[in-house]
């Protein structure tokens, strides 16, 4: 009985400490959709996969989103069409290469200056290494799940419609095309469609700007229940994980260096932290566990938690997650292996 | 298969392979491998520092988590310090009992110990031995020459090197002085020695000491003009324990009305508080607060113009001293609200606990008091009111006379136990060494013409002779006080912090 209070607690705090921050990323990416207009962010985006996933990576100083927030937003930009390289960089830099973390890392750590500085630069690297990597896939649905596919076709299509309506205005005739259509303002009637709402704003701002919030609400809501849904499961896994292999289990596993760092991974993948007050859990390990192995915590933890698998199950296939969290672990303990052994 | 998979799975072989390489490296050459850090200590916080009495813990940092009891009992210091280990994280903290004696220089070693994981009950890999060394600052004094070429000249007596130094010039009259606080400079107040008879004319100077300072071989003190006496004449001064602030009572030269106190900060300009009339002062160990007596009691004034107090006691009349850490102070009530008690004065112990205990109550004069550097006993010199017939004349003609002496008070039994009657009352303070080691004071003998010559005291007599004495608390060798009579003539003895 007390395990399951144990558990429950858990579940709730890691809910309380999530939603804000999933929230906050759901407004940004409902934002994005609203006021971004993706030709421009694309061409604004660099083409090369280094610099963009530099780009994608530096992305998280405008979006302080924790490992949670950044799900919607990185899946946003898949959807506007951003490359794979950004988009995945966006997702793996965001939650640690923001200002709030940096500064939470900082009031934690300030006495060990290194540990700031290496979490930035081991999780720049991890990120531009594999958004880099992601970039070799040319077709970006590859890596979707089937549910985004469907979206992201439907987008294009819609967006190709939208390109192509002023020439079938010259080749069909207005009264033939199916739709709505605004008599009297000139001799042609003019038909209602968003081509028509870009081209005329000064015609239906008002209309726009509420159809605009509507979609925007929509958005927000749409998001919310299906990242929400994930997230409550991820959070009920982890909280499970953590009351069946209690934190001492893991300790114990801390034997030498190397075991240390595997340790503190599978911590930080157990007890699903946000990014933004992992420092201080971590800081309480400082006597206890050897500085690689508080690094290898700071970084993983903010790239692969289990309750942030169940979210990053909305965008990628299981075995791109696989892949992900496969070389994000050889990443971390190959780095974090050699600062133990060099400091 | 699609590119992506075959680009993961080829990365995910090589990080394997790469791993596997370097696991199996680190463990073939064991604890021995090149570049391979050991556990170490990082930082020693006193390393190659001249420490005083502010320095009272120090900290060494590890790198790795450390078998705490492993480096508990391997760490020496030489010669020994008695202290407290705490730990925070990986970093030890050594907290000593009291100050460090000064003039000594010290070693730490720590030649074993271990690191430590958290699942692992063997040892862990040993740690780099360590050595490690810090000095205390030299033990030095300074005081007021009454003697010969050095008549009211600040000299500097320096214990450790048994080294004498004249610190101001012929030209100047030293009145009052208080050392900065790490002795490296001494605030004082002189005037010209053509002006000496004019206490108007006091100026504030600044002159450095020279204590452990070894950049150069032969040290020339110099002085710097802190405030002049242009428009306002300058009273009683107090340097805060920080050394950044001055707070001067000043009265303008052409209007006595305009009287108050001033601050001066490190720029050097000075300031009027307004505060209103105000009488004695002292500012207190946390450098921020202003004890004066106001009206009747003692206000507590934070240092910006117009403030409003902080605080206000009224039972307590004066503030004779704050402990150095600033948690305890001796105040005096002078029982004006209790008919039983008039025209006596208590002696309170006061901290920042809400305690306030009386600690003697008198007839004479509290003259001045001082807490050792623990702050487990108040020495203070204090007067007995004395009746005696003075038959000289021919006639039965009775008098009061004021006798001083000195007392230590143990603050945790409240016991007071006299320990040295003084020949003479004399306007004097003691000073306490910071490490603890003894309490200087001088005897002076006056004469009560009127002031012509040189060497002022605060009493309207003129010093004829004026030696310094150090009383020397029980130690391990000797159970009982011991006064000492140092071979230097002088008045106003005080330790350098």
């Amino acid at each position: 009985m007390s395990q399951l209070h144990n558990a429950f607690t858990l579940f709730i705090s890691l809910l309380v400490e999530a939603i804000p921050f999933l929230l906050l990323g759901v407004l940004l990416s409902s934002s994005l959709l609203l006021l971004v207009d993706e030709r421009k962010l694309i061409t604004k985006l660099p083409k090369n996969p280094l610099l963009g996933a530099i780009a994608g990576s530096c992305i998280g100083f405008l979006f302080p989103v924790c490992e949670c927030g950044n799900v919607p937003v990185a899946r946003r930009l898949l959807l506007k069409g951003v490359s794979p390289a950004v988009a995945v960089a966006f997702l793996l830099a965001a939650p640690t290469i923001n200002p709030v973390v940096i500064w939470s890392t900082w009031v934690a750590f300030g006495g060990q200056p290194q540990i700031v500085f290496l979490r930035i630069v081991f999780s720049l690297i991890i990120a531009i290494a594999i958004g880099c990597l992601f970039s070799v896939q040319k077709d970006v649905k590859g890596l979707l799940q089937p549910r985004l596919i469907k979206r992201l076709n439907f987008l294009e299509n819609q967006q190709q419609n939208l390109q192509s309506s002023p020439q079938e205005k010259v080749e069909v005739p207005a009264l033939l095309q199916s739709g709505s259509f605004l008599l009297g303002e000139s001799a042609q009637p003019l038909v209602m469609n968003e081509a028509l709402l870009v081209e005329k704003p000064q015609l239906q701002s008002r209309k726009v700007s509420k159809q605009k919030w509507q979609q925007f609400i929509d958005n927000v809501l749409q998001e919310l229940q299906e990242l929400g849904g994930m997230l409550v499961l991820g959070s009920a896994i982890a909280a499970t994980i953590q009351v069946f292999v209690p934190r001492e289990v893991v300790f114990s596993l801390g034997q030498d260096n190397i075991t240390s760092i595997l340790a503190m991974m599978l911590l930080a993948a157990i007890v699903s932290i946000c990014s933004t007050v992992d420092s201080f859990f971590a800081l309480s390990f400082v006597s206890t566990f050897t500085s690689g192995s508080i690094l290898a915590f700071l970084v993983f933890g903010p790239t692969i938690d289990i309750k942030a698998l169940g979210l990053m199950l909305s965008i990628f296939k299981p075995k791109i997650i696989i892949y992900l969290f496969a070389i994000i672990a050889q990443l971390v303990f190959l780095m974090t292996f050699v600062y133990s052994y060099f400091f | 298969m699609q590119t992506i998979d075959k680009i993961a799975v080829i990365t995910i072989i090589v990080l394997s392979f790469t791993i596997s390489i370097l696991v199996w490296g680190t463990n073939a050459c064991g604890t021995e491998c090149l570049f391979h850090v050991k556990p170490q200590v990082t930082n020693f916080s006193w390393q190659n520092k001249a420490i005083g009495r502010e320095d009272r813990a120090f900290l060494l940092y590890f790198n790795r988590p450390i078998d705490r009891d492993s480096i508990e009992n391997n760490l020496v210091i030489e010669p020994p310090l008695e202290g407290k280990i705490s730990w925070s994280g990986n970093k030890l903290a050594y907290t000593l009992d009291a100050p460090a004696p000064y003039g000594e220089k010290y070693r730490l070693f720590l030649e074993a110990g271990n690191q430590q994981f958290a699942g692992g009950e063997a040892a862990g890999e040993a740690i780099k031995p360590f050595f490690g060394q810090f000095k205390t600052r030299d033990r030095a004094f300074a005081y007021i020459g009454s003697e010969g070429n050095n008549q009211g000249r600040l000299i500097l007596y320096n214990w450790t090197k048994q080294e004498k130094t004249v610190l101001t010039p012929d030209n100047l009259v030293v009145f009052d002085f208080e050392p900065y606080p790490q002795g490296d400079r001494i605030l004082f107040s002189a005037v010209a020695k053509k002006q000496q008879q004019d206490i108007s004319q006091l100026k504030l100077y600044s002159v450095t000491t020279g204590v452990n300072d070894n950049s150069s071989p032969a040290f020339n003190p110099e002085i710097q003009l802190v405030l002049d006496s242009k428009k306002y004449q300058n009273n009683k001064f107090d340097l805060s324990q920080d050394g950044k602030t001055i707070v001067v009572q000043r009265i303008n030269q052409n209007n006595a009305n305009d009287f108050g106190l001033w601050k001066i900060t490190e720029d050097l300009v000075p300031q009027p508080l307004e505060t209103e009339a105000v009488g004695d002062f002292l500012l207190t160990p946390d450098s921020q607060t202003l004890a004066v007596a106001q009206g009747e009691g003692i206000a507590l004034l934070p240092l910006n113009p117009d403030a409003v107090p902080l605080d206000f006691l009224p039972q307590f009349g004066r503030v004779v001293t704050f402990s150095t850490d600033g948690m305890a102070a001796a105040m005096v009530n002078y029982n004006t609200e209790n008919a039983d008690l008039r025209y006596t004065k208590s002696l309170y112990y006061v901290n920042n606990q809400g305690v306030q205990k009386e600690l003697l109550n008198l007839e004479g004069s509290i003259i001045d008091c001082q807490f050792n550097p623990t702050a487990t006993h108040l020495y203070c010199l204090l007067t007995e009111l004395k009746f005696s017939n003075n038959l000289t004349l021919g006639q039965a003609d009775a008098e009061y006379r004021e006798q001083p002496y000195l007392a230590e008070i143990n603050l945790k039994t409240g016991k007071t136990i006299p320990l040295l009657a003084l020949p003479e009352y004399h306007d004097s303070e003691l000073s306490v060494a910071p490490d603890g080691l003894g309490v200087l004071f001088d005897q002076v003998l006056t004469t009560n013409t009127p002031v012509t010559e040189a060497n002022p005291s605060d009493s309207s007599s003129t010093i004829i002779k004026s030696r310094l004495w150090l009383l020397l608390p029980p130690t391990n060798e000797s159970e009982v006080h011991q006064v000492e009579q140092l071979p230097l003539i002088g008045f106003h003895p005080q330790w350098l912090p």
